[in-house]
Protein backbone atom coordinates (compact mmCIF):
# COMPACT_ATOMS: atom_id res chain seq x y z
CA UNK A 1 0.00 0.00 0.00
CA UNK A 2 1.54 3.38 -1.43
CA UNK A 3 1.58 6.05 1.35
CA UNK A 4 -2.07 7.91 0.87
CA UNK A 5 -0.59 11.21 0.15
CA UNK A 6 2.09 9.73 -2.40
CA UNK A 7 -0.89 8.78 -4.25
CA UNK A 8 -2.81 11.55 -4.08
CA UNK A 9 0.20 13.81 -5.30
CA UNK A 10 0.03 11.07 -8.11
CA UNK A 11 -3.23 11.76 -9.35
CA UNK A 12 -3.03 15.62 -9.24
CA UNK A 13 0.28 15.12 -11.29
CA UNK A 14 -1.37 13.21 -13.90
CA UNK A 15 -4.36 15.12 -14.04
CA UNK A 16 -2.38 18.30 -14.53
CA UNK A 17 -0.65 15.84 -17.47
CA UNK A 18 2.56 16.81 -15.27
CA UNK A 19 3.60 13.01 -14.57
CA UNK A 20 5.85 10.90 -16.13
CA UNK A 21 5.36 7.97 -18.47
CA UNK A 22 6.60 5.59 -15.25
CA UNK A 23 4.55 8.04 -12.93
CA UNK A 24 1.69 7.16 -14.68
CA UNK A 25 1.83 3.64 -15.13
CA UNK A 26 2.63 3.42 -11.15
CA UNK A 27 -0.65 5.14 -10.44
CA UNK A 28 -2.46 3.07 -13.10
CA UNK A 29 -0.80 -0.34 -10.89
CA UNK A 30 -2.30 0.75 -7.89
CA UNK A 31 -5.44 1.34 -9.23
CA UNK A 32 -5.84 -1.71 -10.65
CA UNK A 33 -5.24 -3.38 -7.27
CA UNK A 34 -6.62 -0.75 -4.66
CA UNK A 35 -10.75 0.38 -5.61
CA UNK A 36 -9.75 3.01 -2.63
CA UNK A 37 -7.38 4.88 -5.19
CA UNK A 38 -10.02 3.95 -7.81
CA UNK A 39 -12.55 5.91 -6.13
CA UNK A 40 -10.43 8.98 -5.24
CA UNK A 41 -8.96 9.22 -8.78
CA UNK A 42 -12.61 9.46 -9.81
CA UNK A 43 -13.99 11.94 -7.24
CA UNK A 44 -10.58 13.54 -8.14
CA UNK A 45 -11.68 14.36 -11.74
CA UNK A 46 -14.95 14.95 -11.09
CA UNK A 47 -14.35 17.91 -8.88
CA UNK A 48 -11.84 19.15 -12.08
CA UNK A 49 -14.36 18.37 -14.10
CA UNK A 50 -16.88 20.75 -12.32
CA UNK A 51 -14.49 23.42 -11.90
CA UNK A 52 -14.31 23.31 -15.29
CA UNK A 53 -17.87 23.73 -16.00
CA UNK A 54 -18.04 26.36 -13.52
CA UNK A 55 -15.80 28.31 -15.86
CA UNK A 56 -17.32 27.75 -18.72
CA UNK A 57 -20.03 28.12 -18.12
CA UNK A 58 -19.45 31.95 -16.39
CA UNK A 59 -20.27 34.83 -18.78
CA UNK A 60 -20.21 38.46 -17.77
CA UNK A 61 -23.10 40.43 -17.44
CA UNK A 62 -24.06 42.82 -20.39
CA UNK A 63 -23.11 46.14 -20.88
CA UNK A 64 -20.71 45.90 -17.40
CA UNK A 65 -17.76 47.05 -19.12
CA UNK A 66 -19.55 50.11 -20.99
CA UNK A 67 -20.22 51.10 -16.98
CA UNK A 68 -17.51 50.76 -15.90
CA UNK A 69 -15.58 52.79 -18.45
CA UNK A 70 -18.32 55.17 -18.01
CA UNK A 71 -17.63 55.85 -14.62
CA UNK A 72 -14.45 56.14 -14.95
CA UNK A 73 -14.59 58.66 -17.72
CA UNK A 74 -16.96 60.89 -15.22
CA UNK A 75 -14.42 60.45 -12.10
CA UNK A 76 -11.56 61.33 -14.56
CA UNK A 77 -9.57 57.85 -14.40
CA UNK A 78 -10.02 57.14 -18.46
CA UNK A 79 -9.86 59.77 -20.79
CA UNK A 80 -12.92 60.95 -22.62
CA UNK A 81 -11.95 59.27 -26.23
CA UNK A 82 -12.11 61.18 -28.95
CA UNK A 83 -14.42 58.96 -30.58
CA UNK A 84 -17.24 60.26 -27.87
CA UNK A 85 -16.36 63.67 -29.14
CA UNK A 86 -16.95 62.51 -32.50
CA UNK A 87 -19.80 60.69 -31.91
CA UNK A 88 -21.60 63.66 -30.89
CA UNK A 89 -20.63 65.80 -33.79
CA UNK A 90 -21.00 62.56 -36.20
CA UNK A 91 -24.24 61.83 -34.43
CA UNK A 92 -25.70 64.95 -35.17
CA UNK A 93 -23.96 64.61 -38.95
CA UNK A 94 -25.07 61.53 -39.89
CA UNK A 95 -28.83 62.18 -38.36
CA UNK A 96 -28.86 65.41 -40.90
CA UNK A 97 -27.47 63.61 -43.74
CA UNK A 98 -29.89 60.82 -43.13
CA UNK A 99 -32.95 63.90 -42.84
CA UNK A 100 -31.32 65.55 -45.65
CA UNK A 101 -31.65 62.07 -47.46
CA UNK A 102 -34.95 61.56 -46.94
CA UNK A 103 -36.07 65.22 -47.94
CA UNK A 104 -33.77 64.99 -51.30
CA UNK A 105 -35.54 62.01 -52.19
CA UNK A 106 -39.13 63.18 -51.53
CA UNK A 107 -38.57 65.93 -53.58
CA UNK A 108 -36.73 63.16 -56.09
CA UNK A 109 -39.33 61.19 -55.91
CA UNK A 110 -42.30 64.28 -56.58
CA UNK A 111 -40.12 65.39 -59.34
CA UNK A 112 -39.92 62.46 -61.11
CA UNK A 113 -36.16 62.76 -61.35
CA UNK A 114 -34.54 59.17 -61.12
CA UNK A 115 -31.16 60.47 -61.48
CA UNK A 116 -31.55 62.70 -58.69
CA UNK A 117 -32.54 60.50 -56.77
CA UNK A 118 -30.22 57.74 -57.30
CA UNK A 119 -27.71 60.63 -56.89
CA UNK A 120 -29.29 61.41 -53.59
CA UNK A 121 -29.91 57.90 -52.27
CA UNK A 122 -25.79 56.88 -52.70
CA UNK A 123 -24.46 60.50 -51.45
CA UNK A 124 -26.81 59.47 -48.46
CA UNK A 125 -25.21 55.96 -48.30
CA UNK A 126 -21.75 57.47 -48.72
CA UNK A 127 -22.27 60.04 -45.84
CA UNK A 128 -23.62 57.13 -43.31
CA UNK A 129 -20.59 55.14 -44.24
CA UNK A 130 -17.95 57.85 -43.65
CA UNK A 131 -20.08 58.34 -40.81
CA UNK A 132 -19.42 54.51 -39.54
CA UNK A 133 -15.68 54.64 -40.49
CA UNK A 134 -15.11 57.85 -38.24
CA UNK A 135 -16.66 56.21 -35.37
CA UNK A 136 -15.16 53.06 -35.63
CA UNK A 137 -11.67 55.02 -35.80
CA UNK A 138 -11.97 56.93 -32.63
CA UNK A 139 -8.31 56.13 -31.39
CA UNK A 140 -4.63 57.04 -32.36
CA UNK A 141 -3.18 55.46 -35.59
CA UNK A 142 -2.37 52.15 -36.44
CA UNK A 143 0.92 52.00 -35.64
CA UNK A 144 0.91 52.47 -31.92
CA UNK A 145 -0.90 49.15 -31.85
CA UNK A 146 2.81 47.03 -32.13
CA UNK A 147 3.34 43.76 -30.34
CA UNK A 148 5.96 43.51 -26.96
CA UNK A 149 9.00 43.44 -28.49
CA UNK A 150 8.96 45.50 -31.53
CA UNK A 151 11.31 47.46 -32.22
CA UNK A 152 10.38 51.41 -33.08
CA UNK A 153 10.08 53.06 -36.21
CA UNK A 154 12.38 55.90 -36.58
CA UNK A 155 9.84 58.03 -38.19
CA UNK A 156 8.19 58.26 -35.20
CA UNK A 157 8.60 60.93 -33.04
CA UNK A 158 5.49 61.10 -30.73
CA UNK A 159 6.80 60.33 -27.31
CA UNK A 160 3.90 58.25 -26.13
CA UNK A 161 3.74 56.44 -29.39
CA UNK A 162 7.86 55.41 -28.42
CA UNK A 163 6.60 54.25 -24.91
CA UNK A 164 5.02 51.11 -26.58
CA UNK A 165 7.23 50.86 -29.45
CA UNK A 166 10.12 51.23 -28.03
CA UNK A 167 11.71 47.59 -26.81
CA UNK A 168 10.47 46.41 -24.16
CA UNK A 169 12.39 44.68 -21.59
CA UNK A 170 12.05 41.79 -22.07
CA UNK A 171 15.43 41.87 -23.19
CA UNK A 172 16.56 42.57 -19.36
CA UNK A 173 17.32 39.27 -17.77
CA UNK A 174 14.76 40.50 -14.95
CA UNK A 175 13.86 37.83 -12.23
CA UNK A 176 10.61 36.99 -11.21
CA UNK A 177 9.07 39.12 -8.49
CA UNK A 178 9.84 37.50 -4.79
CA UNK A 179 6.94 36.87 -3.16
CA UNK A 180 6.25 39.72 -0.42
CA UNK A 181 8.00 39.54 3.28
CA UNK A 182 4.95 38.44 4.74
CA UNK A 183 5.58 40.49 8.26
CA UNK A 184 4.53 43.35 6.02
CA UNK A 185 0.74 44.18 5.81
CA UNK A 186 -0.69 43.01 2.86
CA UNK A 187 -0.38 43.77 -0.38
CA UNK A 188 -2.60 45.95 -1.30
CA UNK A 189 -2.28 48.04 2.23
CA UNK A 190 0.88 48.30 1.03
CA UNK A 191 0.18 49.50 -2.34
CA UNK A 192 -2.44 51.50 -1.21
CA UNK A 193 -0.52 53.52 1.44
CA UNK A 194 2.84 53.98 -0.20
CA UNK A 195 3.68 56.59 -3.06
CA UNK A 196 5.37 54.30 -5.84
CA UNK A 197 8.13 55.98 -7.40
CA UNK A 198 6.13 56.58 -10.61
CA UNK A 199 3.52 58.54 -9.09
CA UNK A 200 6.44 61.37 -8.90
CA UNK A 201 6.19 61.39 -12.71
CA UNK A 202 2.78 61.35 -13.81
CA UNK A 203 0.05 62.75 -11.92
CA UNK A 204 -3.47 61.40 -11.26
CA UNK A 205 -5.16 64.08 -13.46
CA UNK A 206 -3.12 63.04 -16.98
CA UNK A 207 0.08 64.39 -17.09
CA UNK A 208 1.89 65.27 -20.30
CA UNK A 209 -2.04 65.19 -21.72
CA UNK A 210 -3.28 68.07 -19.75
CA UNK A 211 0.12 70.57 -20.04
CA UNK A 212 2.63 69.55 -18.85
CA UNK A 213 5.55 70.34 -21.64
CA UNK A 214 6.23 68.01 -24.24
CA UNK A 215 9.77 67.32 -23.69
CA UNK A 216 9.25 66.80 -20.08
CA UNK A 217 6.51 64.63 -21.17
CA UNK A 218 8.62 62.18 -23.63
CA UNK A 219 11.41 62.07 -20.75
CA UNK A 220 8.83 61.05 -18.68
CA UNK A 221 7.48 58.56 -20.48
CA UNK A 222 10.87 57.17 -21.84
CA UNK A 223 12.17 56.72 -17.97
CA UNK A 224 8.78 54.66 -17.20
CA UNK A 225 9.62 52.84 -20.18
CA UNK A 226 12.70 51.35 -18.66
CA UNK A 227 11.22 49.98 -15.24
CA UNK A 228 9.60 46.51 -15.77
CA UNK A 229 6.56 46.74 -13.53
CA UNK A 230 5.54 42.81 -14.43
CA UNK A 231 8.82 41.11 -13.91
CA UNK A 232 6.76 37.87 -14.16
CA UNK A 233 5.34 38.43 -17.27
CA UNK A 234 8.98 39.78 -18.68
CA UNK A 235 10.34 36.43 -17.05
CA UNK A 236 7.68 34.07 -19.04
CA UNK A 237 8.83 35.83 -22.20
CA UNK A 238 12.59 34.50 -21.17
CA UNK A 239 12.65 31.01 -19.98
CA UNK A 240 10.72 28.28 -18.05
CA UNK A 241 9.13 30.02 -14.80
CA UNK A 242 9.78 28.60 -11.37
CA UNK A 243 8.34 25.69 -10.41
CA UNK A 244 7.01 27.94 -7.73
CA UNK A 245 4.90 30.29 -9.85
CA UNK A 246 3.46 27.60 -12.09
CA UNK A 247 0.01 26.95 -11.58
CA UNK A 248 -0.98 23.69 -12.77
CA UNK A 249 -4.34 23.52 -12.19
CA UNK A 250 -4.88 26.39 -13.74
CA UNK A 251 -3.24 25.65 -16.68
CA UNK A 252 -5.42 22.33 -17.21
CA UNK A 253 -8.43 24.45 -16.57
CA UNK A 254 -7.32 27.31 -18.88
CA UNK A 255 -9.76 30.18 -19.52
CA UNK A 256 -10.59 30.43 -23.48
CA UNK A 257 -7.81 32.83 -25.00
CA UNK A 258 -10.99 35.47 -25.79
CA UNK A 259 -13.05 36.02 -23.37
CA UNK A 260 -16.67 37.15 -25.03
CA UNK A 261 -18.00 39.95 -23.32
CA UNK A 262 -21.30 39.71 -24.79
CA UNK A 263 -23.54 36.73 -26.76
CA UNK A 264 -22.63 36.03 -29.72
CA UNK A 265 -26.01 35.44 -31.43
CA UNK A 266 -29.06 37.72 -31.30
CA UNK A 267 -32.79 37.46 -32.77
CA UNK A 268 -34.19 40.21 -33.22
CA UNK A 269 -38.24 41.22 -34.35
CA UNK A 270 -38.55 44.70 -35.30
CA UNK A 271 -41.45 46.45 -35.89
CA UNK A 272 -42.04 49.86 -37.55
CA UNK A 273 -44.52 52.93 -38.99
CA UNK A 274 -43.71 53.71 -41.91
CA UNK A 275 -44.58 56.41 -44.36
CA UNK A 276 -43.71 55.64 -48.29
CA UNK A 277 -43.28 57.86 -51.24
CA UNK A 278 -44.55 57.06 -54.44
CA UNK A 279 -42.63 57.81 -57.24
CA UNK A 280 -45.20 59.28 -59.46
CA UNK A 281 -45.87 62.17 -57.13
CA UNK A 282 -49.43 60.67 -55.56
CA UNK A 283 -49.75 61.39 -51.52
CA UNK A 284 -47.09 59.46 -48.82
CA UNK A 285 -49.00 56.84 -47.80
CA UNK A 286 -48.56 55.49 -44.32
CA UNK A 287 -48.01 51.30 -43.51
CA UNK A 288 -46.13 48.95 -41.10
CA UNK A 289 -43.17 47.26 -41.38
CA UNK A 290 -42.35 43.71 -39.60
CA UNK A 291 -39.02 42.17 -39.53
CA UNK A 292 -37.15 39.58 -38.20
CA UNK A 293 -33.33 39.24 -38.11
CA UNK A 294 -30.69 36.88 -36.95
CA UNK A 295 -27.09 38.00 -36.82
CA UNK A 296 -23.36 36.64 -35.56
CA UNK A 297 -21.27 39.24 -33.81
CA UNK A 298 -17.89 38.86 -36.04
CA UNK A 299 -16.02 41.21 -33.83
CA UNK A 300 -16.41 43.41 -30.44
CA UNK A 301 -18.79 46.14 -32.47
CA UNK A 302 -19.52 44.00 -35.67
CA UNK A 303 -22.14 41.64 -36.58
CA UNK A 304 -23.53 40.47 -39.60
CA UNK A 305 -27.03 39.04 -40.28
CA UNK A 306 -30.24 37.79 -41.96
CA UNK A 307 -33.68 39.20 -41.90
CA UNK A 308 -36.82 38.87 -43.47
CA UNK A 309 -39.47 41.73 -43.74
CA UNK A 310 -42.57 42.31 -44.66
CA UNK A 311 -43.91 45.94 -45.39
CA UNK A 312 -47.39 46.90 -45.69
CA UNK A 313 -48.05 50.25 -48.10
CA UNK A 314 -50.26 50.47 -50.87
CA UNK A 315 -48.26 50.99 -54.17
CA UNK A 316 -49.07 51.13 -57.30
CA UNK A 317 -47.87 49.09 -60.43
CA UNK A 318 -47.85 48.75 -63.88
CA UNK A 319 -46.95 44.94 -65.31
CA UNK A 320 -45.58 44.48 -68.59
CA UNK A 321 -49.03 44.06 -70.39
CA UNK A 322 -49.70 47.37 -69.39
CA UNK A 323 -52.25 46.67 -66.90
CA UNK A 324 -52.38 48.59 -63.67
CA UNK A 325 -52.63 46.60 -59.90
CA UNK A 326 -52.20 48.01 -56.32
CA UNK A 327 -50.13 45.62 -54.34
CA UNK A 328 -50.05 46.24 -50.77
CA UNK A 329 -47.99 44.13 -49.16
CA UNK A 330 -44.09 42.63 -49.93
CA UNK A 331 -42.07 40.65 -48.54
CA UNK A 332 -38.43 40.89 -49.18
CA UNK A 333 -35.04 39.21 -47.45
CA UNK A 334 -31.72 40.83 -46.11
CA UNK A 335 -28.25 40.48 -45.07
CA UNK A 336 -27.52 43.74 -43.01
CA UNK A 337 -24.37 44.67 -41.42
CA UNK A 338 -24.60 46.32 -37.39
CA UNK A 339 -22.15 48.45 -36.20
CA UNK A 340 -22.95 49.00 -32.20
CA UNK A 341 -20.25 50.63 -29.96
CA UNK A 342 -20.40 50.03 -26.52
CA UNK A 343 -20.46 54.29 -26.14
CA UNK A 344 -22.76 55.57 -23.28
CA UNK A 345 -23.86 58.16 -24.36
CA UNK A 346 -26.42 58.36 -21.67
CA UNK A 347 -26.17 55.75 -19.41
CA UNK A 348 -27.40 52.29 -19.94
CA UNK A 349 -28.10 53.51 -23.74
CA UNK A 350 -25.45 52.50 -26.56
CA UNK A 351 -25.83 53.42 -30.08
CA UNK A 352 -25.89 51.25 -33.42
CA UNK A 353 -26.06 51.18 -36.90
CA UNK A 354 -27.00 49.32 -39.43
CA UNK A 355 -27.12 48.68 -43.42
CA UNK A 356 -29.28 46.17 -44.66
CA UNK A 357 -29.37 45.44 -48.49
CA UNK A 358 -31.95 42.77 -50.21
CA UNK A 359 -34.64 42.18 -52.39
CA UNK A 360 -37.78 40.52 -53.70
CA UNK A 361 -39.13 39.19 -56.65
CA UNK A 362 -40.42 42.49 -57.26
CA UNK A 363 -36.50 44.46 -56.64
CA UNK A 364 -33.87 45.27 -54.45
CA UNK A 365 -33.64 47.12 -51.42
CA UNK A 366 -31.20 49.45 -49.51
CA UNK A 367 -31.70 50.29 -46.20
CA UNK A 368 -29.76 51.84 -43.81
CA UNK A 369 -30.47 52.64 -40.01
CA UNK A 370 -29.61 54.00 -36.63
CA UNK A 371 -30.80 54.60 -33.07
CA UNK A 372 -29.97 53.71 -29.63
CA UNK A 373 -30.12 50.11 -27.40
CA UNK A 374 -30.48 49.32 -24.07
CA UNK A 375 -30.15 45.61 -22.45
CA UNK A 376 -31.27 44.14 -19.75
CA UNK A 377 -29.54 40.62 -19.23
CA UNK A 378 -29.95 38.66 -22.40
CA UNK A 379 -32.34 41.28 -23.60
CA UNK A 380 -32.36 44.31 -25.86
CA UNK A 381 -34.87 47.13 -26.74
CA UNK A 382 -33.95 49.53 -29.18
CA UNK A 383 -35.49 52.37 -30.67
CA UNK A 384 -34.22 54.18 -34.50
CA UNK A 385 -35.28 55.01 -37.84
CA UNK A 386 -34.89 53.79 -41.18
CA UNK A 387 -34.20 54.90 -44.42
CA UNK A 388 -35.36 52.42 -47.17
CA UNK A 389 -34.78 52.91 -51.09
CA UNK A 390 -37.02 50.64 -53.05
CA UNK A 391 -35.73 50.09 -57.32
CA UNK A 392 -38.57 48.19 -59.05
CA UNK A 393 -40.01 47.85 -62.51
CA UNK A 394 -42.95 49.63 -63.61
CA UNK A 395 -44.45 50.29 -66.74
CA UNK A 396 -41.77 48.97 -68.47
CA UNK A 397 -39.00 50.99 -66.58
CA UNK A 398 -36.79 50.99 -63.82
CA UNK A 399 -38.27 53.11 -60.46
CA UNK A 400 -37.45 54.51 -57.50
CA UNK A 401 -39.25 54.32 -54.01
CA UNK A 402 -38.69 55.05 -50.84
CA UNK A 403 -39.79 54.94 -46.84
CA UNK A 404 -39.25 56.25 -44.07
CA UNK A 405 -39.80 54.78 -40.83
CA UNK A 406 -39.09 54.96 -37.19
CA UNK A 407 -38.05 51.20 -35.78
CA UNK A 408 -38.97 49.75 -32.41
CA UNK A 409 -36.82 46.30 -31.48
CA UNK A 410 -36.62 43.56 -29.61
CA UNK A 411 -33.80 41.03 -29.69
CA UNK A 412 -32.69 38.07 -27.97
CA UNK A 413 -28.90 37.95 -27.22
CA UNK A 414 -27.33 34.02 -26.03
CA UNK B 1 -9.04 49.73 -33.54
CA UNK B 2 -5.81 49.41 -32.07
CA UNK B 3 -4.70 45.94 -31.21
CA UNK B 4 -3.04 45.58 -28.16
CA UNK B 5 -3.86 41.77 -27.48
CA UNK B 6 -0.17 41.07 -27.70
CA UNK B 7 1.00 43.60 -25.37
CA UNK B 8 2.35 42.54 -22.07
CA UNK B 9 0.54 44.02 -18.33
CA UNK B 10 3.24 46.56 -18.10
CA UNK B 11 3.18 47.73 -21.57
CA UNK B 12 -0.59 47.99 -20.72
CA UNK B 13 -0.41 49.47 -17.66
CA UNK B 14 1.58 52.65 -19.05
CA UNK B 15 -0.92 52.97 -22.03
CA UNK B 16 -3.22 53.48 -19.08
CA UNK B 17 -1.19 55.29 -17.40
CA UNK B 18 -0.73 57.94 -20.19
CA UNK B 19 -4.13 59.23 -20.28
CA UNK B 20 -4.16 59.58 -23.93
CA UNK B 21 -6.01 57.81 -26.96
CA UNK B 22 -4.05 54.63 -26.11
CA UNK B 23 -5.69 53.88 -22.52
CA UNK B 24 -9.04 52.73 -23.97
CA UNK B 25 -7.94 50.25 -25.42
CA UNK B 26 -5.33 49.02 -23.00
CA UNK B 27 -8.15 48.93 -20.14
CA UNK B 28 -10.11 47.45 -22.31
CA UNK B 29 -7.75 44.62 -22.98
CA UNK B 30 -6.71 44.39 -19.34
CA UNK B 31 -10.31 44.21 -18.62
CA UNK B 32 -10.77 41.15 -21.35
CA UNK B 33 -7.56 39.36 -19.81
CA UNK B 34 -9.01 39.73 -16.37
CA UNK B 35 -13.04 40.52 -15.74
CA UNK B 36 -14.19 37.00 -16.11
CA UNK B 37 -11.43 35.21 -13.43
CA UNK B 38 -12.59 38.21 -10.86
CA UNK B 39 -16.57 37.67 -11.61
CA UNK B 40 -16.18 34.22 -10.90
CA UNK B 41 -14.35 34.29 -7.68
CA UNK B 42 -16.55 37.51 -6.70
CA UNK B 43 -19.86 35.53 -7.42
CA UNK B 44 -18.54 32.44 -5.99
CA UNK B 45 -17.53 34.64 -2.60
CA UNK B 46 -20.73 36.12 -2.15
CA UNK B 47 -23.11 34.45 -3.90
CA UNK B 48 -24.95 36.63 -5.77
CA UNK B 49 -24.13 37.22 -9.87
CA UNK B 50 -25.09 41.30 -9.08
CA UNK B 51 -23.00 41.78 -6.02
CA UNK B 52 -20.37 39.81 -7.75
CA UNK B 53 -20.89 43.01 -10.57
CA UNK B 54 -20.97 45.62 -8.69
CA UNK B 55 -17.52 44.08 -6.83
CA UNK B 56 -15.87 43.66 -9.97
CA UNK B 57 -16.80 47.18 -11.31
CA UNK B 58 -15.32 48.94 -8.21
CA UNK B 59 -12.60 46.63 -8.76
CA UNK B 60 -11.64 47.90 -11.66
CA UNK B 61 -12.61 51.38 -11.01
CA UNK B 62 -9.91 51.51 -7.65
CA UNK B 63 -7.67 49.88 -10.57
CA UNK B 64 -7.87 52.53 -12.85
CA UNK B 65 -7.28 55.11 -10.57
CA UNK B 66 -4.28 53.28 -8.64
CA UNK B 67 -2.61 52.96 -12.47
CA UNK B 68 -3.25 56.70 -12.55
CA UNK B 69 -1.36 57.56 -9.92
CA UNK B 70 1.01 55.44 -10.80
CA UNK B 71 1.01 53.00 -8.44
CA UNK B 72 3.64 50.11 -8.87
CA UNK B 73 2.14 46.84 -10.46
CA UNK B 74 4.14 43.99 -9.97
CA UNK B 75 1.92 41.38 -10.82
CA UNK B 76 -1.60 42.71 -12.39
CA UNK B 77 -3.65 39.84 -11.62
CA UNK B 78 -2.46 39.34 -7.88
CA UNK B 79 -3.01 43.26 -7.78
CA UNK B 80 -6.63 43.04 -9.26
CA UNK B 81 -7.50 40.06 -7.10
CA UNK B 82 -6.51 41.78 -3.66
CA UNK B 83 -8.78 44.75 -4.22
CA UNK B 84 -11.08 41.91 -5.04
CA UNK B 85 -10.61 40.00 -2.29
CA UNK B 86 -10.52 42.99 -0.18
CA UNK B 87 -14.38 43.86 -1.77
CA UNK B 88 -15.70 40.53 -1.18
CA UNK B 89 -14.60 40.47 1.91
CA UNK B 90 -16.10 43.68 3.18
CA UNK B 91 -19.61 42.12 1.61
CA UNK B 92 -19.49 39.08 3.33
CA UNK B 93 -18.84 41.44 6.64
CA UNK B 94 -21.46 44.38 5.46
CA UNK B 95 -23.96 41.17 4.67
CA UNK B 96 -22.90 39.01 7.10
CA UNK B 97 -22.78 35.98 5.23
CA UNK B 98 -22.58 33.07 6.65
CA UNK B 99 -21.15 29.40 5.81
CA UNK B 100 -22.12 26.53 6.18
CA UNK B 101 -20.05 24.23 8.46
CA UNK B 102 -18.98 20.75 7.61
CA UNK B 103 -20.97 19.03 9.69
CA UNK B 104 -23.95 20.54 9.13
CA UNK B 105 -23.16 19.42 4.86
CA UNK B 106 -25.66 17.04 3.82
CA UNK B 107 -24.66 13.71 3.12
CA UNK B 108 -25.00 12.07 -0.01
CA UNK B 109 -26.47 9.03 0.08
CA UNK B 110 -24.02 6.41 -1.20
CA UNK B 111 -26.28 3.72 -2.49
CA UNK B 112 -28.37 6.07 -5.46
CA UNK B 113 -27.24 7.19 -8.81
CA UNK B 114 -25.87 10.64 -8.30
CA UNK B 115 -26.64 12.51 -11.64
CA UNK B 116 -23.73 15.31 -12.94
CA UNK B 117 -26.16 17.98 -11.32
CA UNK B 118 -26.34 16.40 -8.08
CA UNK B 119 -22.75 15.79 -7.49
CA UNK B 120 -22.17 19.39 -8.78
CA UNK B 121 -24.77 20.67 -6.15
CA UNK B 122 -22.85 19.16 -3.48
CA UNK B 123 -19.51 19.70 -4.74
CA UNK B 124 -20.30 23.68 -3.93
CA UNK B 125 -21.56 22.96 -0.89
CA UNK B 126 -18.89 21.50 -0.02
CA UNK B 127 -16.46 24.20 -1.00
CA UNK B 128 -18.89 26.14 0.97
CA UNK B 129 -18.40 24.37 3.89
CA UNK B 130 -14.10 24.33 3.69
CA UNK B 131 -12.78 26.36 6.27
CA UNK B 132 -12.08 29.90 5.31
CA UNK B 133 -8.18 29.82 4.81
CA UNK B 134 -8.83 26.79 2.85
CA UNK B 135 -11.29 27.83 0.46
CA UNK B 136 -10.09 31.20 -0.51
CA UNK B 137 -6.46 30.24 -2.06
CA UNK B 138 -8.15 27.23 -3.76
CA UNK B 139 -10.83 29.65 -4.97
CA UNK B 140 -7.93 32.17 -6.10
CA UNK B 141 -6.04 28.95 -7.89
CA UNK B 142 -9.15 27.83 -9.81
CA UNK B 143 -11.59 30.38 -10.64
CA UNK B 144 -8.80 33.37 -10.20
CA UNK B 145 -6.46 31.48 -12.47
CA UNK B 146 -3.54 33.23 -10.19
CA UNK B 147 -0.29 31.14 -9.61
CA UNK B 148 0.85 29.77 -6.03
CA UNK B 149 2.97 33.29 -6.04
CA UNK B 150 0.35 35.76 -7.18
CA UNK B 151 -1.95 33.79 -4.22
CA UNK B 152 0.75 34.44 -1.85
CA UNK B 153 0.73 38.40 -3.07
CA UNK B 154 -2.69 38.81 -2.69
CA UNK B 155 -3.30 36.96 0.38
CA UNK B 156 -0.15 38.20 2.18
CA UNK B 157 0.90 34.22 3.25
CA UNK B 158 4.08 32.16 2.65
CA UNK B 159 4.08 29.81 -0.11
CA UNK B 160 4.72 26.77 1.79
CA UNK B 161 1.44 27.76 3.67
CA UNK B 162 -0.41 28.34 0.75
CA UNK B 163 0.95 25.31 -0.78
CA UNK B 164 -0.53 22.91 2.12
CA UNK B 165 -3.73 24.81 2.36
CA UNK B 166 -4.78 24.58 -1.57
CA UNK B 167 -3.49 21.15 -0.97
CA UNK B 168 -5.75 20.00 2.36
CA UNK B 169 -8.67 21.81 0.45
CA UNK B 170 -8.50 19.21 -2.47
CA UNK B 171 -8.64 16.46 -0.30
CA UNK B 172 -11.03 17.65 1.74
CA UNK B 173 -13.03 17.93 -1.34
CA UNK B 174 -12.06 14.90 -2.58
CA UNK B 175 -12.85 13.19 0.58
CA UNK B 176 -16.51 14.05 0.33
CA UNK B 177 -16.86 12.51 -2.93
CA UNK B 178 -14.81 9.36 -2.43
CA UNK B 179 -17.94 7.78 -0.95
CA UNK B 180 -19.86 8.44 -4.26
CA UNK B 181 -16.71 6.33 -6.13
CA UNK B 182 -16.19 3.85 -3.28
CA UNK B 183 -19.15 1.14 -3.92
Amino acid sequence: MQPHSHISDLIERYLDHAASVEEANELFDVMATDASVRAEFQAASMIRDNFAADIRETVLPDMMYADIVSAARAAGTLPVSEGITALAGAASGGMSTVATAVQSTTLAIHGSSLVGLVASAASAIVALAVTTVVLTTPHGPDHVARPSGATMDAASTDASTQALQSPLPNAIPVPPSPVPDRTEPSSSKRSLNHPSPASTFLSADGSSANGVAEEEASAMVAAITTVPTNARTIDLSLSEPPADDLNTEASSLALEPYLNIAPPFVARFTTAPLTAYSFEGGPATSGVNLSAEFEVRFADHHAVGVGLHHDAFPMTIIDASGSERTVATMTWASMHYRFAPEWTIVPGLTPWMQVAAGGSSRGMVLSPSLGLQQSFSNITVGMGASLMGFVYQSDDAWRVASRTALRVELGYRW
Amino acid sequence: MQDVTHHTDPDLLLAIRAADDRSEPAFREVYRRYARRLFLYAAKVTGSQQSARDIVQDVFLKFLQKVREGEVVDSTAAYLMTINRNLCLNHKRDSRLEYMEPDVLPEIPVESDHDAEEIRRHLGLALNALPEQYREPLMMQVYGGLSYAEICEATGESLPTIRHRISRAKQRLRDILIPLFAQ
